[in-house]
């Protein structure tokens, strides 16, 4: 292009000039989230992702994101976020944190949450044993054919599986898991008496990331248990697990899991679950998408917590799977 | 044989488990390494490494909290390889660049005195702040790329005109692919510099007619991305027009490709009114358009394969050695497509071919995948939005296309698979070799595997050795991603 100026000797990448912009504005924020910014409160960042940061407060731990991200109880997501860039956010671990009146500042960027709107899942409405069996069944049958191999996810609908190797989480977790199962469908699991936390504790911080796949499966099985109303077995459960955990995993995984004792999980667990109960067979095909596309197997591990305590709701339901469906 | 069982641990330190996964993999995969493993330091964990002859003492004492590199390895210098290895993996984000010598300035006041001889500003900040960042690099008189996306159109509008003004250009936003005086930025290809220009509005559409021109033995001047919706009605191709007049006056470019989606039809009419004013010739590929009408100087390409052969003046080979070793299947084609241009563009294969097509990223004549019918032949574009959220795009992380592709292998009703390889800056270290590892294992009667690698051997994944990662596998590569798809329709009997 010897006749024009397009030719770059050296290139200017302005990735980080962002931090001088003014302010960013929080769209939507979650209950957690929400008690945890209050004025005067400090921290530092202490986990950055591609899309998304945490950041840990003296008043408790939230993600911030891009309105992208999934709604959900610890996350603020704001207008303008980074977006989901090989390139970075010039943000670091150990960035200063702090709240001032309605601004949340990290570092030098600024985001305003005044206007947040508050997110809450909505409750299930109307269902009966009826309509969770026929939410289950096209569950069952919505499922991809190939389950993960990481994770949890082998163990769901494990009758299914051809005989192989399950991963060494995988294994650690089976035998916790047949023990909440058959707690679950125990009789004493409606009051949650008799509960043997020394047989569920290996699943906590079972896993190699950020939500360990022990514990996002425990959360998934709180926020069931909330939305079919089986709250003092909830609280119970929780109860013995929460001494348990602050040696046993890390603090991000922590904040979700107390948030998922007060029955909140993410926007797309929610919405997949209140289909299942309520036998909105149409919308599960998509929900399932968009939960087992949370994490790595973040989604999938919750799911199967989630189900186990449905399914356990229902023990005489066979489960069934569409044989001759494309991918 | 002895083994040593190294443990190094980061205090405070999260990753998620995709990165977390991918790093454990790929330290695995070094010389004289048995095993490794990356984990939060949970009990839970550390007890998985013991049971797995991987902790150390050091591991032992680390904290729910950290993170806790796990090796073992047949010599002390092999461990202590590894763990530097992932050591740096894990500040790359940090000290890469400065490595590569490229400065971290925080504002472009500070870049441009850093810099002053410095000509385009590459732009990649959040949407709201993009069109700020550029005017600055505009006024300051630079050419800028915006990597950005989520700016809005109004403001992608106002900017161009600015820019129209200024006499600079605007690539973007939301533009993810350029080669500018022989760099490739972002997700490119390393191509020969050439004579053939090329302007998109499709990031894999133009890294597959670059590469195709490159595995020609020709070359580019220049190929300048405009943004995916600079031919909309409310842009009016701004970018595209300044590009055409650069590329124009350009002494060093004897030919210009366009590639876009179908333009608004005023806007093709602008543009093409361009284009009938230059003395050079033309190649016109907008992907799914009719009833176009050209100028004289210019050509219509209705593939990406045929834009490359329209500019290098010469036919690409055909899959014939492929085809002629393989029997055709009853059954249908499903495609699993990391490059969205690349799926339409297969999917306008099949169209033609008079199938039936159904696309989560439909072209017109397909239909949407939920509406799908029996029979329908199925293009999914796993880079969409549905599949992305959360989660590294496919070019970057292939590992999400891994569980449908192993699903689509057992599946009796198929009769071909069909996949394109991307490689280049940006893309993943070996996507070929993921790709065939899922292969093992799979039926005997598995459906054919067809795929093309879009790339070039300048690329730092070495296109040749992709495609004899797939062959080895018993995949069967076309030459082009076109290729790929009339093999599949040859291999596939409905």
């Amino acid at each position: 292009m010897s006749q024009t100026t397009m030719i770059p000797r050296r290139l200017v990448v302005a990735g980080a000039a962002m931090l001088d912009a003014s302010t960013l504005h929080g769209l939507l924020v979650g209950p957690v989230a929400a008690r945890v910014l209050r004025a005067g409160t400090r921290g530092t960042v202490c986990a950055v992702f591609d899309r998304s940061i945490y950041v840990s407060l003296d008043s408790g731990c939230i993600c911030v994101g891009p309105i992208a991200l999934d709604a959900g109880p610890l996350n603020l997501l704001c207008k303008g976020w980074f977006t989901a860039r090989p390139i970075s956010a010039p943000l670091q671990v150990g960035d200063a944190v702090w709240v001032e009146s309605d601004v949340l500042r990290i570092g030098p960027l600024a985001i305003s949450f005044a206007a947040a709107q508050p997110w809450h899942p909505q409750p299930p409405g109307t269902w009966n044993r009826t309509s969770l069996a026929y939410g289950l069944a096209a569950f069952a049958d919505a499922l991809p054919r190939s389950l993960p191999d990481e994770g949890l996810a082998p163990l769901l609908y494990a009758e299914l599986r051809t005989a192989g190797a399950i991963s060494p989480v995988a294994a650690a977790a089976k035998s916790p898991i047949r023990y909440l199962t058959q707690l679950l469908q125990g009789a004493k699991a409606e009051d949650g008496g008799g509960i043997n936390a020394e047989q569920i504790a290996p699943l906590i911080g079972l896993g190699p990331g950020l939500t360990p796949s022990g514990d996002d499966y425990l959360g998934g099985m709180l926020v069931a248990l909330s939305l079919i109303g089986q709250i003092s077995l909830r609280d119970k459960l929780w109860q013995l697990l929460k001494p348990l955990l602050a040696c046993r995993t890390g603090d991000i995984s922590r904040a979700h899991l107390a948030a998922a004792a007060e029955g909140y999980g993410c926007s797309a667990l929610h919405d997949l679950l209140c289909a299942i109960i309520t036998g909105a067979t149409d919308a599960i095909p998509a929900a399932i998408t968009s939960v087992t596309a949370i994490g790595h197997t973040s989604g999938w591990d919750a799911l199967f917590g989630a189900v186990t305590v449905l399914r356990a709701r229902n023990p005489n339901l066979t489960a069934t799977r569409g044989k001759d469906r494309h991918c | 044989m002895s083994e040593i069982v190294l443990n190094t641990v980061r205090r405070g330190f999260y990753l998620d488990s995709v990165a977390l996964m991918r790093l454990s993999r790929a330290i695995a995969t070094r010389p004289g390494v048995q095993e490794a493993a990356l984990m939060m330091a949970t009990p839970a964990n550390k007890r998985i490494l013991a049971d797995a002859g991987l902790l150390s003492a050091e591991g032992e004492d680390a904290a729910p909290n950290d993170l806790i590199l796990a090796v073992r390895a047949v010599t002390t210098d092999a461990a202590n390889s590894a763990l530097c290895t992932a050591s740096a993996s894990l500040d790359q984000p940090r000290s890469g660049n400065k490595a590569a010598g490229v400065t971290h300035p925080r504002t472009l006041r500070t870049a441009l005195r850093e810099h002053p001889d410095a000509t385009l500003a590459l732009v990649s900040v959040p949407g709201p702040y993009a069109a700020g960042e550029a005017r600055k690099a505009l006024r300051s008189g630079l050419d800028v790329m915006i990597f950005s996306d989520n700016v809005p159109i109004e403001e992608e509008a106002a900017l161009k005109r600015e820019a129209e003004a200024l006499g600079h250009l605007i690539m973007g936003p939301d533009c993810g692919t350029a080669i500018i005086g022989g760099t490739p930025l972002a997700f490119a290809n390393r191509v020969p510099q050439g004579d053939i220009g090329v302007i998109g509005a499709s990031g894999t559409g133009m890294q597959e007619i670059t590469s195709l021109i490159a595995q020609a033995g020709r070359g580019i001047s220049q190929a300048i991305g405009v943004g995916g919706r600079d031919l909309d009605r409310e842009v009016g191709a701004l970018s595209t027009l300044a590009a055409i007049g650069l590329l124009d006056a350009d002494t060093a470019t004897e030919h210009i490709v366009l590639i876009s989606k179908p333009p608004h039809p005023d806007v093709a009419r602008e543009v093409l009114t361009r284009v009938g004013q230059s003395r050079k010739p033309f190649t016109i590929c907008f992907l799914g358009a009719t009833g176009v009408h050209l100028p004289a100087n210019a050509r219509a390409a209705s593939t990406l394969r045929a834009a490359a052969e329209d500019a290098l003046g010469a036919p690409i080979g055909l899959a014939s050695e492929a085809a002629a070793n393989s029997s055709p299947k009853p059954g249908g084609i499903l495609g699993l497509y990391s490059g969205g241009t690349l799926g339409a563009e297969a999917q306008l294969i099949l169209l033609g071919a008079g199938r039936t097509v159904a696309s989560n990223a439909a072209v017109p004549g397909a239909m949407a995948l939920a509406q799908a019918a029996d029979g329908a032949e199925r293009i999914i574009d796993l880079g969409a939005d549905e599949f992305t959220r959360g989660r590294p795009h496919p070019m970057i992380d292939p590992g999400m296309r891994t569980d449908k592709l192993r699903a689509a292998l057992a599946d009796a009703r198929l009769a071909v698979i069909l996949l394109d390889v991307v490689i280049g800056f940006g893309a993943h270290a070996d996507p070929a070799g993921e790709v065939a590892a899922t292969l093992d294992g799979a039926p005997a009667n598995r459906p054919h595997v067809v795929a093309s690698v879009t790339g070039t051997e300048a690329d730092p994944q070495v296109r040749s050795r992709q495609i004899a990662t797939l062959k080895a596998a018993g995949i069967l590569v076309a030459p082009s991603n076109a290729g790929a798809a009339e093999l599949a329709l040859a291999l596939s009997q409905p």
